[in-house]
């Protein structure tokens, strides 16, 4: 068993966060604990109440009460370069605006760990290309973002969630238009359990979130405001 | 203590239409220096930041380089060919009119006040202005508008050490780089073409040691100082169009005339203000 598998990653303890809309009820409760080699399912079938979900837990929507941390690090107490350095340890499939357009593809995906760590850009080539054969890709595309397939893109997306070593993948709508990523995500969850990270999947697929066979310690609803670990397993 | 109510005076059309021209007539003053200190703000921001080794990241020295190849490297064709008319010209008409008055000892100092100081510079950033303004408007507000920057924020990457330093310095850098380039293909075409009018018997090296020797520190300082702060400006202006506030319905069509505007009179102020310093 993992030396860290019972640390906590993400903590969320009764953060109230505003969704930024003019409707209160698009506010989200959240009180949730999600441990290192954990996977959490969560259930939510609008599109800006998840990116709003997984900002939240990535530090980008502060919340207007109780307090969220990530490796046992607030978020609100942190200044920016402590708050940029953490970012660096989640890995994320974006739902809105993924991609930076002047940047090529393969840019786009080694971008964070470019930024953040000193390991040579041969070597995150090639673990990019190893993971984008796992996510059924003949390797990493090149080329331009706006004459990438948008399947391809949604595979590439996934490898950058991947790649490197995160702490936390959050996974927003990542099947979407792309169902056979199912098989390879649930394959690349069981490869960062195994090191010690944890998954926050959200989807809004009611077929996902109640398929037995899909290995997840936890399946919550964001149901109304409220997201907390009394959600129940299929 | 109860406020008095207004009076028919108070809001008849003549004040009201007073009011309405001063009420303008200070908001666009106001506009214009919350937009200079805004500017300078972000220059002082960016010239604070550039001296940290911490944010020349491996990613942020790409976009460095890829910036100096749009503004620099693209515009080197460009600016060579109109330094090259531009001397022609210039160097052809003072050889020309300084000769026909007996005071072609003249010729230098008036190429280094002229050209090296005032028309280099000045065209030069006018051709970045075209170049770059244009482009890093664009580029800048598509991904504001496409919510690019938060998702840089959300991968731990500053996106003002991501797209502004770098953009700022390498504008910068290629500026002066330009006016380098613009002032030898001057001096070469103005030379090859005096040459063939027989205006001049000097060589290439005599010619330009002529020039370089009647230029004084503050020449050099300036040759070197006025493209640098003309870049930075330039690009800082482009910059806060696109990132910093805007109002209702903005979009390229209204940024772009704003940053073009912005951006000529900076460069103005910078030329006109530097050249009267030194």
């Amino acid at each position: 068993m993992h030396q860290t598998e019972h640390a906590r990653v993400l903590d969320a303890e009764g953060a109230h966060i505003g969704a930024g809309g003019a409707d209160a009820g698009d506010d989200i409760e959240m009180s949730l604990a999600v441990h290192a080699g954990e996977a959490v399912l969560v259930h939510c079938a609008h599109r800006a109440r998840s990116a709003v979900l997984a900002d939240a837990c990535a530090g980008l929507v502060p919340p207007s009460s109780g307090t969220i941390r990530f490796l046992g690090r607030d978020w609100a107490g942190l200044d920016d370069r402590h708050t940029q350095a953490l970012r660096a340890r989640i890995g994320r499939v974006f739902l809105r605006a993924p991609w930076i357009d002047h940047l090529d593809v393969a840019t786009n995906v080694l971008l964070p760990l470019l930024h953040h760590t000193r390991e040579s850009t041969a070597t995150l080539l090639r673990e990019a290309a190893r993971l984008g054969r796992d996510f059924g890709l003949p390797g990493l595309p090149h080329g331009r973002i706006a004459d990438c397939d948008p399947g391809d893109l949604q595979r590439v997306a996934c490898v950058r969630a991947f790649l490197g070593r995160p702490h936390l993948v959050i996974l927003e709508h990542p099947t979407v238009g792309v169902p056979q990523l199912v098989a390879p995500l649930v394959d690349a969850i069981r490869a960062v359990r195994q090191r010690g990270a944890a998954v926050l999947w959200v989807t809004p697929s009611e077929a996902i979130w109640g398929d037995p066979a899909l290995p997840f310690d936890r399946r919550l609803r964001l149901a109304g405001r409220l997201l907390d670990d009394t959600g129940t397993a299929p | 203590m109860s406020r008095p109510e207004p009076t028919v005076a108070v809001v008849s059309p003549p004040t009201r239409r007073g009011s309405g021209i001063l009420r303008r007539l200070g908001d666009a003053v106001v506009d214009t220096v919350a937009t200079c200190w805004t500017l300078l703000g972000v220059g002082v921001a960016v010239l604070t930041q550039s001296l940290q080794p911490s944010v020349w990241r491996r990613t942020v020295r790409a976009e460095l380089v890829r910036h100096l190849h749009q503004a620099g490297v693209s515009g080197l064709a460009s600016t060579t060919l109109l330094g090259a008319l531009a001397g022609l010209g210039l160097v052809l008409q003072a050889l020309y009119w300084l000769g026909l008055f007996g005071q072609s000892d003249q010729v230098g100092p008036l190429l280094a006040t002229v050209l090296v100081r005032e028309i280099a510079p000045l065209l030069v950033g006018l051709l970045v202005i075209g170049r770059s303004v244009t482009v890093g408007v664009s580029e800048l507000h598509a991904l504001r508008d496409g919510g690019k920057l938060h998702t840089l924020d959300a991968m731990g990457i500053d996106p003002f050490h991501f797209l502004v330093v770098p953009r700022v310095v390498a504008t910068g850098i290629a500026c002066f780089g330009l006016v380098v380039a613009f002032v030898a293909a001057a001096l070469g075409a103005g030379f090859l073409g005096a040459s063939a009018a027989e205006l001049t018997h000097l060589s290439f090296g005599a010619f330009v040691g002529d020039l370089l020797g009647t230029m004084r520190p503050a020449d050099f300082a300036l040759m070197a100082v006025k493209p640098l702060l003309i870049g930075w400006a330039v690009s800082l202006v482009a910059c806060v169009v696109a990132l910093g506030p805007q109002r209702p319905g903005d979009g390229p069509s209204r940024l772009l005339p704003r940053a073009f505007v912005g951006a000529l009179i900076a460069t103005c102020v910078i030329s006109g203000g530097l050249s009267a310093l030194l």
